[in-house]
């Protein structure tokens, strides 16, 4: 498995969506960014996680559905898939090495939003334009890494579905954009847990502020995580089968 | 030796491939002769566990591996953003070469000089001659080579002949080609087969110059009796 992740970095080599998708991920920072500076109402580090989350919430699941997708299609495009499932490796082990390299590409593009969003947050509080302590960073970090990895591995799994059954990264790229505002719909929703998206924001921000969570706390936490096990299992082993699946002529 | 016994492709109720046989042995040329749609890919491509064919492909008594071959099907493809050499690197890392002799592999077929170009920067020919390179990489002991001079002006055609005839041929390799140019299977391989309709129709000794196989060949085609020789 090493050695199959080693070779998926190595074809990223130049390639330049991988910049691309960098910076679409670290939209939600800039944007928060010039909302923290023409926005009054963004007065504490709260507000700008708030600001910045929103904008997340929206843009990662697209971020991570387009990174799988371009995994994939990577050996689609070139017409390089037939070499690549012809090495003697089995088609699971395959698969596992692209999701293995997108959760850990995707994980570095959420850290490196993290830690500008707390560079931004620093600067911000030494010229005195927010107000309060930069001690709940560490509290934020730890909401942001869980609604991260909950997002990732849905969106990752779902996106790996789309993306083998399509073989089209335009395809991919829309139905990531529509999943991405889909799942907004259902962060504000009394039962929105249910969606994993919408329980991995309301997650992340209970550690910015918890009255912002469900009211019915016990029973979201226990349904939300279901939710996220549930949607995660299904949609992963959907994805093994899919690419699993041997035709009857490989093309 | 590669043995090809009882192989059958069905999609729906088209037959790709019909009880074919064929036994094929170390340090011959094989040529693969058909009109477009015999199946000449689809053998290829099953040779490499890439159909769900019934019936046995044996190398020597086992079944045939993937790493027994080396292949170039219908295209060379490879990693655009990557050089020649990453990309033979990459394939090496691949098959479990550990130290790979990349500049002899490109040194045999011309390209030592751009080893340090990307692939997209090179032109039809290169790219081919590449994919050969690619597939003798390695401890390999079939080569399916499938059209290899498709596309190619008359110089790159020539390169590929003197590529098979002189340089890659050896007692340890069978090599199959796949090819519509006559010409080019004349003056290059040993064995001659013939497919039409999924069907193997004739396997002959290559005694043939390019006219003589232009006349067996529409000969053959035309008359469509399995025969086997």
């Amino acid at each position: 498995m090493g050695t199959l992740i080693k070779n998926e970095f190595y074809k990223l080599k130049r390639e330049w969506f991988m910049v691309f998708l960098l910076l679409l991920s670290l939209l939600p920072i800039l944007t928060g960014g010039a909302g923290a500076i023409f926005n009054d109402g963004i007065q504490t580090v709260s507000d700008l996680f708030f600001f910045m989350n929103n904008q997340f919430s929206m843009f990662f699941p697209m971020v991570i559905f387009i990174l799988i997708g371009s995994l994939f299609y990577q050996e689609y495009k070139n017409k390089t898939y037939i070499n690549w499932i012809t090495y003697g490796f089995s088609k699971k082990k395959l698969f596992l090495s692209k999701i293995i390299v997108s959760f850990l590409v995707g994980l570095s593009f959420a850290a490196v939003l993290f830690l500008l969003f707390a560079a931004f947050v620093v600067g911000l509080n030494a010229i005195g334009r927010i107000s309060g302590s930069i001690s709940p960073l560490l509290d934020l970090a730890i909401g942001f890494g869980i609604e991260a990895c909950s997002v990732f591995f849905i969106t990752t799994c779902a996106g790996a579905i789309i993306i083998n059954l399509s073989r089209n990264i335009i395809v991919t790229s829309v139905v990531g954009v529509i999943y991405g505002f889909v799942s907004c719909l259902f962060i504000g929703v009394k039962k929105g847990f249910v969606v994993p998206g919408g329980f991995a924001y309301r997650v992340s921000m209970y550690f910015s502020d918890q009255s912002t969570y469900y009211d019915a706390s016990v029973s979201a936490t226990i349904g939300g995580c279901l939710s996220v096990l549930t949607c995660f299992s299904v949609l992963f082993v959907v994805g093994l089968m899919v690419f699993s699946h041997k035709r009857k002529i490989e093309s | 030796m590669l043995q090809i016994q009882n192989v059958n492709l069905n999609i729906g109720n088209t037959a790709l491939l019909s009880n074919i046989n064929l036994t094929l042995e170390q340090g011959k040329i094989y040529g693969i002769l058909g009109p477009n749609g015999a199946g000449k890919t689809t053998l290829f491509k099953s040779m490499l566990g890439l159909t769900k064919f019934s019936g046995e492909i044996l190398s020597g008594e086992k079944p045939a591996s993937n790493k027994d071959f080396g292949s170039l099907i219908e295209y060379p493809a490879f990693y655009p953003r990557l050089t020649v050499e990453e990309n033979l690197k990459l394939h090496a890392r691949y098959i479990g070469i550990k130290r790979p002799d990349i500049d002899n592999a490109l040194k045999q077929v011309n390209l030592l000089d751009a080893k340090k170009k990307l692939f997209s920067q090179l032109s039809l020919g290169m790219r081919q001659r590449l994919g050969i390179a690619r597939a003798f990489l390695g401890d390999v002991h079939y080569l399916l080579l499938d059209e290899p001079t498709n596309g190619l002006d008359p110089m790159g055609i020539k390169e590929i002949r003197i590529l098979l005839k002189e340089r890659l041929r050896s007692p340890r390799h069978c090599i199959l080609v796949s090819s519509h140019n006559l010409t080019e299977i004349a003056a290059v391989t040993d064995v001659l087969v013939f497919i039409r309709g999924g069907q193997l129709i004739k396997v002959l000794e290559n005694n043939y110059n390019e006219q003589e196989l232009e006349a067996l060949y529409e000969k053959i085609m035309t008359s469509g009796q399995k025969e086997e020789e």
